[in-house]
């Protein structure tokens, strides 16, 4: 017996676990405004085992035609939702279903986020509610929408008996809406239609239930089928580290992604190459003794067939299983020569991975944690497992010899690769885990190198030392949806490496930058548009207004910060920031030290000897405050003090009523002050 | 395999039982440091925000909002809900609920600093929520 369709008849259905919420969604519904002849119905689905089993109880327990699938964190604002979602299904019966996102195109992988997507909706996070819009507002054909909010004029099953989690059910369902001929579109919005309180999802079980989906419906992925296989030459490398080294070809032996392992091995004592002569690996033994980097990994390039992709490693590093596919295909972009994966010591996130067994999940955890951003651009490189292509050597040439220590050996390739204009990304979704310890140097001569290598770098490129890594704390002040457009300057970028990490946070931001140091702006112009100049001269070779202006550990620096500042409000678009970094000469540190009589100057620190400009708190909000800004934000950056410390610092509390500890416990201020 | 620890869960349970034994620095440490992880953990974001309210309730020499609270999940459920009726004021849907927030404003002791707080990080159109909060205090319709 068939059964009997309602058509004027909308039902929601709501998996339920928070009454909370559950309550706020529905009252939202309540406000809905209902179009003559229709009538609205709502179903909470309570204890389901998954969100299909959920939503096929939802669907077959309604006789509604049309079937509004929503999360209970989802508030649907659009008074008009259900008319406006009528007149959808109403210009065309070929569209099965509505989504408010929509991938018009899944990547390979599965992952929406991944890829580029159409809609909006206003998304909420602890820190704030933004709108999200990635729509250019005309209606728009999609392979998958996002599942919080999915409205249906046609009932198909569910598939449960695929997914039994919370992840994907909204994928599988669009295809299967695709199987049967209909098509499921993104609207024309105007403006967002719900909100959604994204908060803390568990994505314990999101990449097995990704492989399911790919597994079904990998043939029906468009991306898929262009996908080619890649297979990377694994040049690895060990001195002394027999045992890590069997480890490493075990973990190796049965892992995607391998066509050929070329072992090195560099002058072990420790019975390696006998071992090695015992197997079939192809291998390199430096029998003269350890040789530096430059010419070690050269030698393998200019001796061994490779493939087109190569990842250097060293032997105790452990990838991910599914982790060099992934970090093959960040080469696959041409503007990219390295590629590294994110690892218990390098990535994000600085991660304590208790040892191997752990890294499975590991990997699955940050490979779902930055599926929204699968590559980053990055100044600093992991020499310890690192890829790239063949051809890369063939533009930018072979390594420097007279470069030693890996890790310079890489800096100097990376920087002049660079200069080439190709880039190095940390590749999220890829990971690996290092067996070393932290600190731990593999060689015993390393130092030496260091040293060595320190004044060829010096020569080479003109510069003292090299700023890798990005000031993330000063980018986490930018507070902008992520689609926006807008533009920074930092003043004092140095090489580039935070308005690098600015761009992979926000690709639609222009950045630009301003440094005193020739060589680092030769490097910098790259990353971004960088400039020679001086702040202190009160005067920039940019025409443009900004957003943000950066000083990274700048002011300190200046002669005349007060000016400085006070200039950048011309600078400044309305409602402009800056953004600052700055030491506090306040520390209990410099309280310990002047109580002695002392006032050291040093090569780096608080009281660095190029600084010439000293800031306390108060000192801070009023350069901002007489400069013409309002003070939005001020934090600190503490760390421990001893217990001497602690006990001038209480001491010296009670001789004034205008100090506070963390006064003297913050090490460094962050700013972020508007214009007035 | 070995489980992987739930750094939420011990990042939560360590929250509440600071917030047990009144310990306000040793949470404005815990919340502090490792900033990218708590933001990424819903709650704890939510306790971070408030510590801001707390210092601003403090200066003015006021209780302050974890003064109020017995566990995360119970500061949780207030911002949510304030948060809740903020948004209703925003999408013109307040309706009868006026007296309920009244009430709860009022039960709970709700200050303006984390009323504002609230309203800076849950609505959208902040400047249209403000507008109506200061009529409706200025009316004597709302008492903070």
């Amino acid at each position: 017996m068939s059964k009997v369709v309602r058509d004027k008849e909308v039902c929601f259905i709501i998996c339920s676990n928070d009454q909370l919420y559950t309550e706020e969604c529905i009252y939202y519904i309540a406000h809905l405004h209902v179009p003559d002849g229709y009538q609205i119905n709502v179903l909470t689905i309570e204890d389901a085992k998954s969100m299909a089993a959920g939503y096929n109880e939802g669907m077959y327990a309604s006789d509604a035609k049309y079937k509004v699938y929503l999360h209970q964190d989802v508030f649907i604002v659009n008074k008009n939702f259900i008319q406006d979602f009528l007149d959808v299904f109403r210009q065309d019966e070929t569209i099965g279903m509505i989504g408010m996102i929509g991938a018009p195109r899944l990547p390979a992988s599965g992952v929406m986020w991944e890829g580029p997507r159409k809609g909006a909706l206003y998304k909420w996070t602890a820190q704030q509610t933004e709108e999200i819009w990635m729509s250019d507002d005309a209606q728009t054909e999609v392979e998958v929408i996002d599942g919080f909010l999915m409205i249906t004029q046609y009932d198909i099953p569910w598939r449960e008996d695929l997914f039994d989690q919370w992840d994907f059910y909204d994928c599988a369902q669009s295809k299967e809406f695709a199987r049967r001929g209909y098509k499921v579109v993104v609207p024309k919005l105007g403006k967002p239609w719900c909100i959604h309180d994204s908060g803390f999802v568990s994505l314990m079980n999101y990449d097995k239930e990704r492989l399911k989906f790919i597994k079904e419906y990998g043939q029906e992925i468009p991306a898929l089928q262009d996908k080619e296989v890649l297979k990377a030459t694994v040049i690895l490398s060990t001195c002394n580290r027999k045992v890590q080294l069997q480890d490493t070809l075990e973990w190796l032996s049965d892992m995607e992604g391998i066509s050929n392992i070329v072992i090195v091995d560099n002058g072990s004592t420790d019975g390696t190459a006998d071992w090695l002569a015992s197997r079939s690996y192809e291998y390199l033994w430096f029998d003269e003794g350890i040789q530096g980097y430059g010419r070690l990994w050269n030698t393998v390039l200019e001796n061994f067939a490779v493939e087109e992709h190569i990842i250097f490693m060293e032997a105790g590093v452990y990838p991910g299983k599914e982790s060099l596919p992934e970090l093959l295909s960040a080469l696959c972009t041409d503007s990219v020569g390295v590629a590294n994966p994110v690892t218990n010591y390098y990535g994000d996130d600085g991660n304590a991975i208790t040892g191997r067994d752990a890294l499975a999940m590991f990997a699955r955890d940050e490979r779902i944690r930055h599926s929204g951003n699968a590559s980053c651009r990055t100044l600093s490189s992991n020499w310890r497992i690192w890829a790239a292509r063949k051809e890369l050597f063939e533009n930018v040439g072979l390594f420097r010899e007279e470069l030693q220590s890996p890790d310079n050996v890489l800096t100097d390739y990376v920087l002049r690769m660079i200069q080439n204009n190709l880039g190095q990304v940390i590749c999220q979704r890829a990971c690996a885990w290092e067996s070393f310890s932290q600190g731990e140097e593999i060689y015993a001569v390393a130092w030496q190198w260091q040293a060595e290598d320190r004044t060829f770098m010096k020569a080479a490129w003109g510069m003292n030392y090299f700023n890798l890594r990005p000031n993330k704390t000063l980018v986490k002040y930018i507070k902008e949806p992520s689609e926006r457009e807008f533009k920074v300057l930092e003043v004092g970028c140095d090489l580039g490496a935070t308005l690098f990490e600015i761009k992979s946070c926000y690709p639609n931001c222009q950045t630009y930058g301003l440094d005193i140091n020739e060589a680092a702006v030769d490097i910098a112009r790259h990353i971004a548009r960088v400039k020679y100049g001086n702040i202190d001269e009160l005067s920039i070779p940019f025409k443009e207004k900004f957003d943000y202006i950066i000083f990274g550990d700048v002011l300190e620096h200046l002669r005349h910060p007060e000016e400085v500042v006070r200039m950048c409000r011309e600078l400044l678009h309305e409602n402009g920031y800056i953004i600052a970094s700055i030491p506090n000469v306040m520390h209990i540190s410099v309280m310990e030290e002047l109580i002695e009589g002392r006032f050291r100057y040093s090569d780096t620190g608080l009281l660095d000897r190029t600084h010439i400009h000293f800031f306390t708190y108060y000192e801070i909000m009023s350069l901002f405050q007489e400069a013409g800004y309002e003070v939005k934000d001020i934090n600190g950056t503490v760390f421990n003090l001893s217990n001497r410390q602690r006990e001038i610092m209480n001491i010296l509390l009670k001789l004034s009523k205008n100090t506070e500890a963390w006064m003297y416990e913050t090490f460094q201020y962050t700013v972020k002050a508007q214009k007035r | 395999m070995s489980e992987q620890v739930r750094w939420d869960l011990v990042l939560k349970e360590r929250f509440d039982q600071l917030l047990s034994g009144r310990q306000y620095d040793e949470i404005c440490t815990l919340l502090q440091t490792d900033k990218q992880i708590i933001d990424e953990i819903n709650d704890l974001a939510i306790a971070r925000v408030m510590l801001s309210v707390c210092d601003q309730e403090k200066e003015a020499g006021q209780q302050t909002v974890y003064d109020k609270v017995n566990s995360l999940e119970e500061l949780v459920r207030r911002y949510t809900i304030l948060m809740f009726y903020l948004r209703r004021f925003e999408f013109d849907i307040m309706d009868d609920s006026m007296a309920d927030f009244r009430q709860f404003l009022s039960m709970n002791h709700v200050s303006l600093q984390e009323l504002f707080a609230v309203m800076y990080c849950g609505n959208i159109d902040k400047e249209k929520v403000l507008r109506i909060i200061k009529d409706k205090m200025l009316s004597g319709e709302i008492v903070i």
